[in-house]
């Protein structure tokens, strides 16, 4: 069991270092923290979002992002690739059911209006908002 | 004959000027006073406004090229991204989210817990049709 932990550590180490590395600040941060767990704990739904880059086709590799969560049929992954300035928001089989496509192009859009004035942070926060909202109407 | 008058010339003016308070200066003087004080404090100005913006440069931009490690967020424990992968190793995933979770959920039982549980597991790429979801593009 020790052998098997300090991997885990060392790992869990280069995670932090990663994410410190990574596009949004520490108050940013906290903030997604905060949209994510109130999107979970508020659906029941397991919301997920990643942001670097996706490889050729876009689509196939978010959907293959979703699939390596750990539950996709109730996942909702929101993928950012702001090199290729694209985002895709992928619903599993259940998750579709509670936000529907439309409703998801609706967060779509107002994530991509928040992008294109360079707030990833912002966007990604009202985003989860609204499919959020949308989930917990059901 | 025309030197001597010169010193003598040269030397009531210092004489003159000392007796205003002025000072007289050799050119390596004047040149650190008129030309090195200056330049130190543009270089001091300059220092201070850049070094202000280069710790903001994490902001995304849109149109400019971003490299910011690539990270992925999820919100509580049991939504483990799976690690054991190759993709999951090259895109510095899954493990991010713990490191979010576990900084700031300081109440949730350790984050890695579950990782040893379903290694391997649920890397099956889902057929077209099964996911929703929505894209945009900025």
């Amino acid at each position: 069991m020790i052998a098997g932990d300090s991997p885990a550590a060392a790992r869990t180490d280069v995670a932090r270092r990663d994410v410190l590395n990574g596009p949004f600040t520490t108050r940013q941060l906290l903030r997604l923290d905060e949209a994510l767990r109130g999107a979970d704990e508020s659906t029941g739904l397991m919301f997920s979002v990643y942001v670097g880059g996706l490889d050729d086709p876009v689509r196939g590799h978010a959907e293959k992002l979703h699939s390596q969560l750990s539950d996709p049929d109730h996942s909702i992954l929101v993928a950012v690739a702001p090199n290729r300035r694209v985002l895709e928001i992928v619903t599993g089989h259940e998750a579709r059911r509670r936000v529907p496509d439309r409703q998801a192009k609706l967060a779509a859009l107002s994530m991509a209006a928040a992008f294109s004035g360079g707030d990833l942070a912002g966007g990604l926060v009202s985003g989860l908002a609204q499919l959020s909202a949308q989930a917990g109407k059901h | 004959m025309p030197c001597i008058a010169g010193e003598a010339g040269h030397r009531r003016r210092t004489r003159t000027l000392r007796r205003h308070g002025g000072v007289e200066l050799t050119i390596p003087e004047t040149l650190l006073v008129f030309v090195g004080i200056p330049a130190a404090v543009v270089a001091i100005i300059y220092l201070l406004v850049y070094a202000g913006s280069a710790a903001h440069n994490k902001r995304y931009r849109p149109g400019r090229p971003y490299n910011q490690t690539p990270v992925w967020y999820v919100a509580n424990k049991s939504a483990d991204a799976t690690v054991s992968g190759s993709s999951a190793q090259e895109i510095g995933a899954g493990s991010g989210a713990h490191a979010l979770a576990a900084g700031t959920a300081a109440d949730d039982s350790s984050g890695e817990a579950g990782t040893g549980s379903d290694d391997g597991a649920g890397l099956t790429t889902v057929g077209y049709g099964e996911t929703g979801g929505a894209s945009d593009s900025w």
